[in-house]
């Protein structure tokens, strides 16, 4: 747990936004593709049937 | 995810999603008659964005009425439908005064396949400046990330777009070549003034 990485809170929405991508991104590299691939099909399956 | 830029190749192992699946059976389709590439959105979303979309913008190789039939004639009896006419040289012709036409699964409108013919140079290069996505359950070709980005930021610009080339430039910022993206910044910027 000590190796989490936090998500910088923006001070606009667009901030916010843009941090999140970076955020994400860092996941990706640090998880393997079926773990957070998992995740995002949460997000797209949810509207796509 | 593993990408090689000498290669052309990126390797991603993730679990496909609805969209995922529904790209690779009409692009199988696809492909027996024609070459393609896929730009804009879906990019970014097979490589990781977390965000859905409304239709996956293919370009393809011009072709003859006659290939196209037998395109159109399996993309049918996979259960895909023109969204913008029924008989097939309407659609062609549309294609060939270089609108545009967009498939979805028959009852359907969304998500979409939107399909064009490439119109200038810009477009045609696509063919010749890609990579090749390789997933467990087939492969799919995307134009080059540094195209990607240069198209999004400096020719689309939109929020998403913008968005959609943060998180490709975040992901493989070491691999990337920035020239290249300056190149196509330079040249995507003098066709916009035309």
């Amino acid at each position: 747990m000590n190796n989490r990485i936090f998500l910088k809170p923006g001070r606009t929405n667009e901030e916010d936004r843009l941090n999140f991508i970076k955020f994400w991104v860092e996941y990706i590299k640090v998880h393997s593709d079926e773990e957070w691939s998992d995740q995002q099909n949460e997000v797209i399956n949810s509207q796509i049937n | 995810m593993e990408y090689s830029p000498e290669k052309r190749e990126i390797i991603l192992s993730r679990k496909l999603n609805n969209l995922d699946k529904l790209a690779i059976e009409f692009i199988q389709v696809l492909e027996k008659y024609t070459d393609y590439v896929i730009i804009s959105g879906y990019v970014s979303i097979l490589l990781g964005r977390t965000r859905a979309t409304e239709d996956v913008d293919v370009f393809i190789e011009k072709i003859s009425s006659e290939k196209f039939s037998k395109l159109y004639s399996e993309l049918k009896n996979a259960g895909f439908w023109c969204l913008n006419a029924e008989k097939e040289s309407e659609i062609f012709s549309y294609l060939y005064e270089g609108l545009a036409v967009r498939f979805a699964k028959k009852g359907k409108v969304a998500p979409n396949f939107e399909v064009k013919f490439p119109k200038i140079d810009l477009d045609k290069e696509t063919f010749n400046d890609f990579v090749i996505v390789f997933l467990k359950e087939g492969k799919i070709k995307i134009s080059s990330l540094e195209r990607q980005i240069a198209f999004k930021r400096y020719f689309l610009k939109s929020e998403k777009d913008m968005e959609d080339a943060l998180h490709i430039e975040e992901l493989f910022k070491d691999q990337l070549d920035y020239e290249k993206i300056n190149n196509l910044k330079e040249v995507i910027e003098k066709v916009g003034k035309k």
